[in-house]
């Protein structure tokens, strides 16, 4: 029988206020430690959560590739296991999706400045959409109410094949003629100290969201999933429910 | 009505794929309509890196932006904190559905030793 135990949050709120004051030094090192740039001016700073999000991008869809992995590999694992396998594959989708978002909603205001559009189909932005696309396709196919045993499994599918994306979103700025800078690859000239420093905290603040937002989602999904379980049970043990399975003939 | 919105979403995907990767083709192609060999210089090569940015600089002096940056800044602040606030105010709405709907159970007598209180860090076991 499944059952829901529950676990102290006080962890959780520690967490949310450590992650909530790294934003704030963040927001610091943006706006007073970091020079304007030179050629771009005050909106360079852009930069400094759009790469971190980009970044949590990749942990969002690389999580729903594990997920989904595990959820396909580990196919006579107790359905607990395999329940929390999905759970993440979820979370890793729906979060991914969110800073996808804003990695593509953050990055046109830096174009309109810096190249005089505010959409150009470079390589990776190009390949960006799409992984956008295809995990918007995956949490489409999961929102079909009470997903099965085949949507589970088709929508794992589709994440393994989007994850393959994924490399080619990171070094399409290497291997094709684009427009998209290159800053902090090897092959880019670098950042001046104090962006450097800006850009990591950013990291540092964007790498606790990320895990929080997937900790919390993937927890919800697994209770969400539990709930839906018992709810069925106590459909099918319902005097109306026995009476639709004797006709249906199951 | 969901099937459809993943047709398109499924359709759309493909359709933006095939169309980006004709795109990046026809730009990659080399532009040579003779028929004769490729026959770009190092000095080619280089423009061809150097029109891509690979280093930002600190202002030096007073300097006048010709598209003010202050409203793009602002928008794209804007679009971050209003998109972290609207998923978690999701996540809030669907713990709270949750929540309500372990509280029917348990007054059901169907889930055993459920605590209201921590749904959201909950761990599930079987």
């Amino acid at each position: 029988m499944s059952t829901i135990r529950s676990v102290s949050v006080w962890p959780w709120r520690v967490a949310v206020v450590f992650t909530a004051l790294l934003f704030l030094v963040a927001l610091r090192a943006i706006f007073i430690v970091a020079p304007v740039e030179a050629q771009m001016g005050i909106v360079q700073k852009i930069f400094y959560f759009h790469v971190p999000s980009a970044y949590a991008m990749y942990v969002g869809f690389f999580a729903c590739a594990v997920g989904s992995a595990g959820y396909l590999l580990r196919a006579g694992a107790t359905e607990a296991r395999r329940r929390a396998w999905d759970a993440w594959a979820v979370a890793g989708a729906e979060v991914g999706l969110l800073f996808c978002a804003i990695v593509l909603l953050t990055g046109p205001l830096w174009a309109r400045k810096a190249w005089g559009v505010w959409w150009t189909w470079d390589p990776r932005l190009t390949t960006t959409l799409l992984a956008g696309m295809i995990f918007a396709a995956y949490l489409a196919l999961r929102s079909f109410g009470v997903a099965g045993e085949a949507e589970k499994r088709f929508a794992a599918g589709l994440a393994l094949v989007g994850i393959a994306d994924l490399p080619v979103i990171h070094y399409s700025v290497q291997r094709w003629r684009g427009q998209h800078p290159t800053v902090i690859s090897g092959r880019g000239g670098g950042l001046e100290p104090d962006m450097l420093v800006a850009l990591g905290w950013n990291f540092a603040a964007f790498t606790l969201l990320v895990g929080l937002l997937l900790w919390l989602r993937a927890s919800l999904e697994q209770t969400r999933q539990v709930v839906l379980g018992l709810e069925l049970r106590r459909f099918e043990t319902s005097e109306f429910g026995q009476n639709l399975t004797s006709q249906e003939g199951l | 009505m969901k099937r459809t919105l993943f047709a398109i979403c499924w359709v759309s995907c493909w359709s933006v794929n095939v169309w980006g990767a004709c795109r990046v083709a026809a730009q990659s192609a080399p532009e040579n309509t003779q028929g004769t060999a490729p026959t770009q210089t190092n000095d080619e090569a280089e423009t061809v890196e150097d029109s891509r940015a690979t280093a930002f600089q600190s202002v030096r002096g007073p300097v006048k932006e010709q598209i003010a940056g202050g409203p793009l800044l602002l928008s794209a602040y804007l679009i971050v904190w209003l998109l972290l606030c609207g998923y978690l105010w999701r996540l809030g709405s669907l713990q709270q559905r949750i929540r309500d709907d372990v509280r029917r159970l348990q007054s059901q007598g169907l889930a055993a030793g459920v605590d209201n209180g921590a749904v959201a860090s909950s761990v599930v076991s079987t």
